[in-house]
């Protein structure tokens, strides 16, 4: 077994011991080797040094020589565009009501007309619908299936079965990896 | 103008970021006022000329807040100040042709006069104030031979041990492996205490 007292602080280990952070048993070690502490000796003390170095400043004006580069831009704030938005919505709508109240009898006939034409409209689209679905060849075997519940239990279920399956594969394969680095850019 | 009542000096930097996306202009100089003197000290290292060191710090600085909506809260804006900074310093000091000068001559001179035109002359040529000035701030010991190491190596010791910032953090800002970090720094400690073993003889 490799006698772990003997073997030197590697730098990683220097590095704890500078930060209180040695092992014990490396702590041993240390008391014991000149050679480690004369190392870790230097690099305590060139620690200090570095730590010790000057903040130096730029000529007085940097901060107005940076601005007058720097576009200063205004977001709009998210009250402001919600306010924008419901005025939006909230200001034709009420044009609308003033305009029917004034308006009577004009939105009476407007409504009648274009009411009973939508209607006919309506009526006729079901109709069209109607005869081109009795039309389909299809159109018996759905009516077997309707007319059976458990057939048609039977399809349901399926299908919602189905939907389900579809939905727990879809989610796996649009899932996105999980950044694993830290990422920043400029 | 910032809202009345608001202290920007004592807002956390994310805080100060949000006022600045929200158009303060008093928010953007704060960042300023934070970080001048620690992206100016980094780069005046890397790069050892006041005047370079300046237009680079203007530059990171005006990068950085006219970016400023790409920067992601969830990490330390000092963090991607100072990648700003590193990157900036390490593509001037790739783009800076520095000639070697000796006592002797270029090392690409071939002919006699060529040799003697490129030698430096010592005591012929006076110091700018500029110089003077860089002469007295980086002149130190410790100064000069931070500038022998390599830039990759000086910009972590300088991180690590100027600025004070954890081995994981500068690995972010510096986009290396955590080793590779640890790597430059054990290797830049042991130049420098070379360097500097005369001083503790």
């Amino acid at each position: 077994m490799t006698d772990l007292i003997a073997i030197h602080l590697t730098p990683d280990e220097l590095d704890d011991w500078l930060a209180g952070a040695l092992a014990r048993n490396r702590e041993a070690h240390l008391h014991g080797c000149a050679d480690c502490r004369r190392l870790a000796d230097a690099d305590r003390a060139l620690a200090h040094l570095l730590g010790t170095l000057p903040l130096f400043s730029p000529a007085a004006g940097f901060g107005d020589r940076v601005m007058a580069r720097v576009e200063v831009r205004r977001r709009a704030r998210p009250m402001a565009v919600a306010a924008a938005l419901a005025a939006g919505l909230l200001l034709p709508m009420a044009a609308s009501v003033g305009w029917s109240l004034a308006n009577p009898d004009t939105l009476t006939q407007l409504l009648q007309g274009a009411g009973g034409e939508l209607g006919r409209l309506a009526l006729a689209a079901v109709r069209s619908s109607g005869s081109t679905l009795l039309a389909q060849p299809w159109y018996p075997w759905v009516r077997g299936l309707i007319e059976s519940p458990a057939r048609l239990g039977l399809v349901f279920g399926g299908t919602a079965v189905a939907y389900a399956g579809g939905v727990v594969v879809l989610r796996r394969l649009l899932a996105l990896p999980t950044p694993r680095v830290a990422h920043v850019q400029a | 103008m910032a809202k009345p009542g608001l202290d920007l000096a004592t807002m956390s930097d994310q805080d100060v970021v949000l006022e600045a996306r929200a158009g303060r202009q008093a928010a953007y100089r704060e960042l300023v006022r934070r970080y001048e003197r620690p992206i100016f000290s980094l780069i005046y290292r890397m790069v050892r000329n006041r005047e370079q060191a300046e237009d680079l710090s203007q530059e990171t600085f005006v990068k950085a807040l006219n970016a400023i909506e790409s920067y992601r809260p969830e990490y330390k804006f000092s963090s991607w100040i100072f990648k700003i900074a590193n990157n900036v310093s390490i593509d001037h000091l790739r783009r800076r042709e520095l000639d070697t000068l000796s006592l002797d001559g270029s090392p690409h001179a071939l002919t006699p006069e060529a040799i003697q035109a490129s030698a430096l002359q010592l005591g012929d040529r006076q110091e700018t104030a500029l110089e003077e000035l860089e002469a007295k701030e980086l002149g130190g010991e410790i100064e000069r031979a931070i500038a022998t190491l390599r830039p990759e190596y000086r910009s972590c010791i300088l991180l690590r041990h100027v600025e004070g910032r954890p081995y994981e953090e500068i690995a972010t800002m510096l986009d290396l492996p955590l080793g590779t970090v640890k790597t430059y720094i054990h290797r830049a400690r042991g130049e420098l205490r070379q360097a500097l073993a005369h001083l503790r003889q």
